[in-house]
């Protein structure tokens, strides 16, 4: 069975496509390169991430001397953040996506066992939850940014996600000492919600291409 | 390709030629919308050109492109949701263009509408495999899927395109 490809076509219909087609390319004539979006939106969000932990410790929210005794947390969240970031984004590396996604659990399982019984603190429980969605907003701005370059998939919005909701996690590790019942609730819980937010809006967001 | 990254238009020009008369069958068979089919084209090769910095020589140019325009046909039929089935019913018999070639013109009509009862991803296989020439590994990289998956839904795509055609067996 074969077909008559160019015999069904308008040429009008082709005519036009062409033109848009080169004025496109005449726009832009130098390819912008997957590695660099890759590149820009992980530096944007290790950037924000160091921000936030400025900021914090500044307004005495974050205590950097916490940095020795939850080490393996965050430095399982920085590789988070990273992984996540290039494997959401570059095409294909499928298995790097799983990698990712191993990583990410990796992750809450260190930060629940890491928490033990844990210490009471005066503010309330739900002031973590507030702050960690707080201080993920910008990051899930540039990573849904960076999303809209190339057609929709789960595994990487998941991902993305899952790398934008270190960031609060970071901030998180340095800054509450209670319990693994309240990370799992306030901090696991809060990086669900961004998970399901960058599917959601990533999903919504009518993408520029669709490449895969 | 690579003086086509570099803004090369002749080389641009090459590839277009090459895969827009494909890509608009492609298209059309897979939204069944011949107006459709053709915003779609240039939906693709507006990816195509924007995205060539994505574009990495594992599977191949041509299942490249082709996922493209597979993304873009389905991203169109999802965002028509709840009205796409109506459309659907609307449409058929209403796309224009020419039935597969035959020598018998009822046996290539009746193949383009056994082709439009196929669900999507099956049709998507089939259509890629079948009548463009895509090899299963090209097919799965276009599909985004494994080739054990692409090579089992143009399976049952076969399976129910004989279901479909057995009457005409009978003619």
């Amino acid at each position: 069975m074969t077909i008559d490809d160019a015999g069904s076509v308008s040429g009008s219909a082709l005519g036009r496509t062409r033109a848009a087609a080169l004025a496109e390319l005449r726009r832009q004539p130098v390819a912008v390169s997957w590695r660099r979006n890759a590149a820009r939106t992980l530096l944007a969000v290790l950037g924000t991430t160091a921000l936030v932990v400025g900021v914090g410790t500044y307004a005495s929210i974050v205590e950097p001397g916490r940095l020795g005794e939850r080490l393996w947390q965050v430095a399982l969240l920085v590789a988070l953040q990273s992984l996540g970031v290039f494997a959401a984004i570059a095409p294909g590396k499928a298995a790097l996506r799983w990698t990712g996604a191993l990583l990410a659990l990796g992750a809450v399982a260190a930060i629940l066992l890491g928490r033990g019984a844990g210490l009471p603190r005066a503010i309330p429980a739900i002031a973590c939850s507030g702050s960690h969605l707080a201080v993920d907003l910008i990051p899930l701005g540039l990573v849904l940014y960076s999303l809209r370059r190339f057609s929709w998939s789960l595994g990487r919005a998941t991902l993305a996600g899952a790398a934008v909701a270190a960031t609060g996690a970071i901030a998180g590790e340095l800054s509450c000492q209670r319990g693994w019942v309240h990370a799992l609730v306030h901090h696991v819980g809060a990086g669900l919600v961004i998970v399901a937010a960058c599917v959601l809006i990533s999903r919504a967001l009518r993408p520029q291409t669709f490449a895969p | 390709m690579v003086r086509f990254c570099r803004g090369d238009e002749a080389a641009f020009g090459v590839l277009y030629d090459r895969y827009a008369p494909q890509l608009e069958a492609f298209l059309r068979r897979l939204v069944r919308d011949q107006t459709l089919a053709e915003d779609l084209l240039q939906t693709t090769f507006l990816s195509f050109v924007r995205a060539r910095g994505r574009y990495v020589a594992t599977a191949g140019l041509r299942a490249w492109i082709f996922s493209i325009a597979a993304n873009a046909g389905r991203d169109a039929l999802r965002r028509r949701g709840a009205r796409r089935e109506e459309a659907l019913g609307a449409d058929i018999g209403n796309v224009s263009g020419p039935a597969p070639a035959t020598s018998d013109p009822p046996l290539a009509r009746a193949i383009e509408e056994a082709l439009r009862q196929l669900p999507e991803d099956q049709r998507e296989a089939v259509l890629l495999h079948k009548m463009h020439g895509l090899s299963f590994p090209e097919v799965a990289s276009a599909l985004g899927t494994t080739v054990g998956a692409a090579k089992v839904r143009a399976h049952r795509g076969y399976q129910r395109l004989k279901l479909l055609l057995a009457p005409l067996e009978n003619v």
